[in-house]
């Protein structure tokens, strides 16, 4: 037992001794950093296009947890977006609910689907998940074309910003973005908690060796429904506040290219990475709202980023950033 | 058999018209260490995956203490108490040493979906973590990344996970293979020191190793049980001379 009693006072697996708000030290700088962005943001960007990057910053947290973190490519995730979107927007508009309850739906429709998906396609692994996850989500788009209820081609519009708690209104652009300021920086608290949290270490586990994690015991595949499950939900709530800032949800939601965006968003930032999510938000974003006026030359350009941080970056910004400074963010 | 804890009754696995495990029928004793030998391509490391369900058999049944635990997954059958090593190596290589070992002793404490608890409340394993570490020589190799220890260190790692799980069935595959002259004499008198109040089972190549540990020993030979008995019986038996050797040294 030599040495055994020095370790249990300074050997902890890994996890830092210093934490502030359950982030290790570098990654606690890095969130006051973001929280400092946020404060000053409105400044110099156009609120509304800000509360767009928060929102999908929740959506790439939730899809990084199963990429990142459980080793689960899907290729479906606007299938949650957008239901998330759409029953949001309905239960606003149709149902008149409150903006807590109509964000509730949305998210819960999104993790009840989540869970049905995530049951079917974990029985395969790989290519052949990836490739169930986009037949499903096409059909949920074939069945928002179709649905009446979603309103085909035009959408729900008009959906109300509603007030928070009863009295804090939405109406105002400024306050909506104050309140998911706080939402979202709470959401990426969540998100590390669950990464370094005992769940999120049978998924890091299961991503390194699942075979290994099956043979000790764990039962993988609810581990894996269980991720898939949350990371549904989180695009179900990051959509829905999406729908409540536009006032609208369109057939765009629920497109393929919802899907391809959060993957590129996390392979810009970071894949298996805390901040990853952010920083690709805000890159890829970025690139798509400032080269807007060049139209179709966006796609152009994600198409060259694409290649170049498959090629040159492959643990994209924040992991590279990770690299040169030794450290975890 | 009396006192039998694991009863396998026939069982077959075959891979198209290849048969790599065929009609075999074996009985493993409370408390015992048994050694599972044969040349390459016998069918052992075939018949530890059926007996942990890693695959799935093709004919026969297996039984834990009477239970029937054949088509059950494998999860399960680590949980009734089932747990092996494997002749590879099998770790979490982005994990320290003492993370591997404590992810073990974290599937015994439970609470494994607590999402919102932090993941230190998984220090209070550290404790044990430290003391299989140390037990296995490792504990100066406790913060480094298992991916980087050398080869002998992961195979002792991997044995010191699966003591985590303190199983009722020690399933070894091949604990040794690798290894230099010293970590051998470590790792054997671990062994013997693990079997007290639990049944080993090892599939072992190192036949010094198997004449000082074990106390029975079954002879696989292209997917059949060829000789059983203690280790002095099967050396002396033609068919498993044969078998090592080929038929001119029978």
């Amino acid at each position: 037992m030599a040495g055994t009693a020095f370790l249990k006072t300074t050997r902890t697996a890994g996890v830092s001794q210093s934490q502030f708000l359950g982030f290790t030290k570098a990654r606690a700088i890095f969130f006051l950093l973001f929280a400092a962005l946020i404060a000053v943001g409105p400044q110099f960007l156009y609120p509304i296009f800000l509360i767009k990057v928060y929102c999908f910053i929740i959506f790439a947290c939730g899809y990084n947890l199963l990429l990142g973190y459980t080793g689960l490519m899907s290729f479906g995730h606007a299938a949650f977006f957008g239901m998330g979107a759409y029953l949001c927007g309905y239960a606003a508009t149709q149902w008149g609910l409150p903006f807590e309850l109509s964000v509730l739906a949305g998210t819960v429709i999104a993790a009840a689907m989540g869970l049905v998906f995530g049951w079917i396609a974990i029985r395969r692994t790989g290519l052949y998940f990836a490739m169930i996850t986009l037949a499903l989500a096409q059909m949920v788009y074939f069945i928002a074309m179709q649905a009446p209820f979603t309103g085909g081609e035009n959408g729900i519009q008009s959906i109300p910003r509603g007030t928070v708690l009863g009295f804090i209104d939405l109406s105002s652009n400024t306050t909506l973005y104050w309140v998911i300021s706080v939402i979202v920086l709470a959401a990426v608290a969540f998100y590390n908690r669950i990464i370094h949290s005992p769940f999120g270490q049978v998924l890091r586990a299961v991503r390194n060796n699942p075979e290994r994690a099956k043979s000790l015991g764990y039962n993988v595949d609810r581990f894996k429904l269980a991720a898939f499950t949350i990371s549904a939900a989180m695009a179900g709530f990051a959509a829905s506040l999406k729908t409540i800032t536009f006032g609208i949800a369109t057939l765009t939601d629920v497109s393929y290219v919802i899907s391809t965006e959060v993957v590129l968003i996390n392979l810009v930032g970071g894949i298996g990475t805390i901040f990853g999510p952010v920083v690709g938000s805000f890159f890829i974003l970025s690139l798509e709202h400032f080269l807007a006026p060049y139209g179709p030359w966006v796609l152009l350009i994600q198409g060259i980023v694409f290649t170049v941080f498959v090629l040159l970056f492959r643990q994209g910004i924040v992991g590279e950033l990770q690299k040169r400074f030794r450290t975890h963010l | 058999m009396a006192n039998a804890v694991l009863t396998v009754r026939g069982i077959v696995r075959s891979f198209g018209a290849f048969r790599a495990v065929d009609e075999v029928n074996l009985d493993i004793i409370e408390g015992e260490i048994h050694a599972l030998i044969g040349p390459n391509g016998a069918g052992k490391t075939t018949f530890f995956n059926l007996l942990t369900g890693s695959l799935p058999l093709t004919e026969g049944e297996i039984r834990l203490r009477g239970e029937v635990i054949s088509g059950l997954p494998m999860d399960e059958i680590a949980r009734r108490g089932i747990v092996r090593s494997y002749q590879i190596s099998s770790i979490f290589p982005d994990f320290t040493a003492l993370a591997n070992v404590r992810f073990a002793l974290q599937r015994k404490r439970g609470a494994n979906f607590d999402f919102w608890r932090s993941e230190r409340s998984l220090e209070s394993l550290h404790g044990r973590a430290l003391e299989l570490l140390d037990e296995l020589g490792l504990v100066e190799w406790a913060d480094v990344r298992a991916g980087d220890l050398p080869y002998g260190r992961k195979r002792a790692l991997e044995i010191a996970t699966t003591l985590a799980l303190d199983p009722q069935i020690l399933l070894l595959d091949e604990p040794t293979s690798g290894m230099g002259r010293e970590d051998i004499g470590r790792v054997v008198d671990l062994i013997r020191k693990v079997s007290k109040g639990r049944t080993v089972v090892m599939v072992e190549h190192n036949l010094s190793v198997v004449e000082g540990l074990c106390n029975n020993v079954t002879v696989l030979a292209r997917g059949r049980v060829i000789a059983s008995g203690s280790y002095k019986d099967v050396a002396s038996n033609e068919k498993v001379v044969e078998a090592y050797l080929g038929a001119a040294h029978a």
